[in-house]
């Protein structure tokens, strides 16, 4: 078949396409991965309109919460023979909770791309429509570019959360008397984010929330960076010692496989769905496993050997999230003959009681 | 100590009252006021509560309220000389693990943290200088007992435990399993304090607002929608039913378990909840994704009726660590 057309609506701003921003296809690792898969266009899902839609093969639809009515609306008129994938953004434990909407637009979708394995299941029961664990093509290499040789490396560790999202690995490291650091975001002053801005947090000052951290925190020891681009992203913190990751979310996990591409040790959950994989060694089975992950880290400063075996992750480990192994992943999914319907699976699941 | 300390429970719900004054609901209470019930206290609700009113106390449990951290503080500040302030940790551990203002300042002013998830208690250990003890609740397993329904006159039906607009994890576990289910919806309240809140909120007072909600998102003619009722009602109801399932994402005191343990009715939850490898290892599941096992669980308990009793055979005396006198004691021996 010829190269299908393909749309992704995010939740980011904007529109563009693959060409346009070439340069940042080496360090993509978000949804934005597929456009370049793809060759495809970007639209901002609250932006789109349904002539938005028109000649494209494959609209690929990122369902973040505050977007489901709006996606619903918007898939009744996707151009006829186009194929709608619903991408499962976010947090898995955001589909538990009863809305309206979701379990509509996921029927209605040709596929369902669920991006944590561990809530496939979940959603094969959710859900009417085909879904397939697939997630994000993932530029290994682009990345592993930037990593830094371990004899150069901080000892520092990174707090891998946005500091104002979760302090749990703060309070595993505090006393270890190694320097830590994290990040928090500017506020925007932006037109459109002004007011909310205002709102929500009573003032405009681009450094609040780093002020706010400062505060809640109270400990001048821990450093609190700026969020930076992702190439100096992944250059600064690739240069850490070791990354502290204590995610209690059923997400992509990608801090998981950034440290596994830039080859930095991370302690973290087995709810990201990576970390058995790039991991095992440093992975928890719970956030509140607090005690073993201080372990952990402390056998990764003091251990070489503990840290080589650990930091030692092939290149080659990466080859199912090549772009174009995912691409064949996904075309497979969405043309092949679904075998899940609801039907086959009451009829294989029922008990007479 | 001679006599026995006085004893406040500060909560969230409304009222101020003596333990004496209820005794009739000492039997089935399964929330923080059973620290109330177990230690002869009174009852207060923070929000209401000035510095005066405590100054008579010996020990004040405050149970941790978000919203109410900043009255709390003030409380804990204006407490006499030689009284000890509790700070019980309610509800959801996760909903700790977000940086928020004056919680660690209550926290570590406190003489005790009472943690309810023993999965939690080393991350509060680390989290706060005060002295932290994983001590949950008393639970009045005797007279839940009292109410449980003997096997063979229990109903073929399974009780979605959440209430039904906070999860649906549960139902599409067992929606196709061809046994019939159940759960529960509030009363939307029409007090004169709630109303205008509620119509802000929901746009409507009808009492049925969120049972209609429920029908309408979950779509399934065969859900049964009961609604919320007493403890003691809710015991008779529920202990009826042949299987709970409860598919618990959270870290709390996870009543649920407890109460299906005492009722000896099987329930399948997760490892999050702190009891079910204590009450239900064999209908343990490690984590709330492992929908696949759990609706395996469900079929075996309604096929094999050697598992089904294997798994509701708990003896009463499994629940003698947290009778009210042993809690009691706990408590004061942390503390002193």
């Amino acid at each position: 078949m010829p190269e299908p057309k393909v749309l992704l609506l995010g939740g980011n701003r904007g529109r563009w396409s693959a060409k346009d921003s070439l340069a940042e296809a080496t360090t993509m690792n978000s949804g934005e991965a597929w456009i370049y898969a793809f060759g495809g266009d970007f639209i901002q899902n609250l932006a789109a309109k349904p002539a938005d839609l028109q000649g494209y093969d494959i609209i690929i639809a990122n369902c973040d919460s505050f977007a489901i009515k709006h996606l619903y609306e918007l898939m009744q008129s996707r151009p006829s023979g186009g194929k709608w994938v619903s991408l499962l953004e976010g947090d898995a434990l955001d589909y538990i909770k009863p809305r309206p909407y979701v379990r509509d637009l996921l029927d209605g979708s040709d596929l369902v791309n669920c991006i944590n394995k561990h809530t496939l299941s979940f959603f094969r029961k959710f859900t009417s429509a085909k879904v397939e664990y697939i997630g994000f093509p993932y530029p290994a290499e682009g990345i592993r570019a930037l990593s830094t040789p371990l004899s150069q490396r901080r000892r520092e560790i990174f707090l891998a959360p946005m500091l104002l999202s979760r302090w749990m690995e703060y309070f595993c490291v505090k006393d270890m008397g190694v320097p830590l650091y994290g990040y928090e975001k500017r506020l925007s002053r932006r037109l459109k984010t002004i007011f909310k801005n205002l709102y929500t947090h009573g003032t405009l000052d681009p450094n609040h929330l780093r002020t706010k951290a400062r505060s809640l925190y109270r400990d001048s020891g821990i450093e609190i960076r700026q969020e930076t681009g992702l190439a100096e992203f992944f250059r600064h913190n690739g240069s850490a010692l070791l990354w502290l990751n204590l995610d209690h979310r059923y997400t992509w996990g990608r801090y998981v496989l950034d440290a596994a591409a830039l080859q930095v040790p991370i302690v973290t959950t087995r709810s990201t769905g990576h970390a058995e994989n790039f991991f095992p060694k440093t992975m928890i089975e719970s956030e509140f496993d607090i005690d073993e992950a201080t372990d952990l880290v402390q056998r990764l400063l003091n251990d070489k050997d503990f840290y080589d075996e650990v930091a030692h992750v092939p290149i080659e480990k990466f080859d199912e999230f090549r772009p174009e192994v995912k691409k064949k992943q996904f075309l497979d999914a969405l043309y092949s003959e679904s075998i899940i319907t609801s039907e086959n699976v009451k009829s294989n699941s029922s008990i007479i009681v | 100590m001679t006599s026995d300390p006085r004893l406040v429970l500060l909560g969230g719900n409304k009222g101020f009252w003596h333990a004496n004054d209820r005794l009739a609901e000492s039997a089935t209470m399964t929330g923080i006021e059973s620290w109330a019930f177990a230690c002869n206290g009174d009852y207060r609700q923070a929000i209401r509560c000035k510095k005066e009113d405590l100054a008579n106390y010996d020990i004040i449990i405050a149970s941790y309220n978000h919203s109410d951290t900043d009255k709390l503080i003030r409380l804990q500040e204006g407490r006499r000389k030689g009284c000890k302030w509790v700070t019980m940790i309610e509800a959801d551990a996760l909903t700790y693990i977000k940086p928020q203002q004056f919680m660690r300042e209550l926290l570590d002013n406190s003489d005790l943290i009472i943690c309810i998830n023993r999965h939690t208690e080393s991350f509060f250990k680390k989290f706060t200088t005060a002295k932290v003890v994983n001590l949950g609740l008393p639970y009045p397993a005797e007279g839940i007992r009292a109410l449980s329904t003997p096997v063979k006159e229990r109903r073929k039906e399974i009780f979605l435990a959440p209430m039904l607009l906070t999860r649906w994890t549960e139902y599409f576990c067992v929606r196709d399993l061809g046994v019939p289910f159940y759960g529960y919806e509030k009363r939307l309240s029409r007090t004169r304090k709630t109303i205008i809140k509620n119509l802000r909120k929901h746009g409507t007072v009808d009492p049925q607002f969120f049972f209609r909600e429920a029908r309408s998102l979950y779509n399934e003619p065969q859900l049964r929608i009961e609604r919320e009722t007493s403890l003691p009602n809710f015991f008779r109801y529920n202990g009826a039913a042949s299987v709970w399932l409860n598919l618990d994402q959270r870290y709390t005191w996870a009543r649920y378990v407890l109460d299906a343990a005492a009722l000896q009715v099987p329930i399948i939850t997760t490892h999050s909840t702190g009891h079910g490898e204590d009450f239900f290892p064999l209908t343990t599941i490690a984590n709330e994704f492992e929908i696949d096992k759990a609706a395996e669980l469900v079929k075996k308990l309604f096929s094999d009726a050697d598992f089904y009793r294997e798994v509701s055979t708990i003896p009463i005396n499994k629940f003698d660590h947290l009778r009210p006198e042993v809690k009691k004691k706990e408590l004061f021996d942390s503390l002193y």
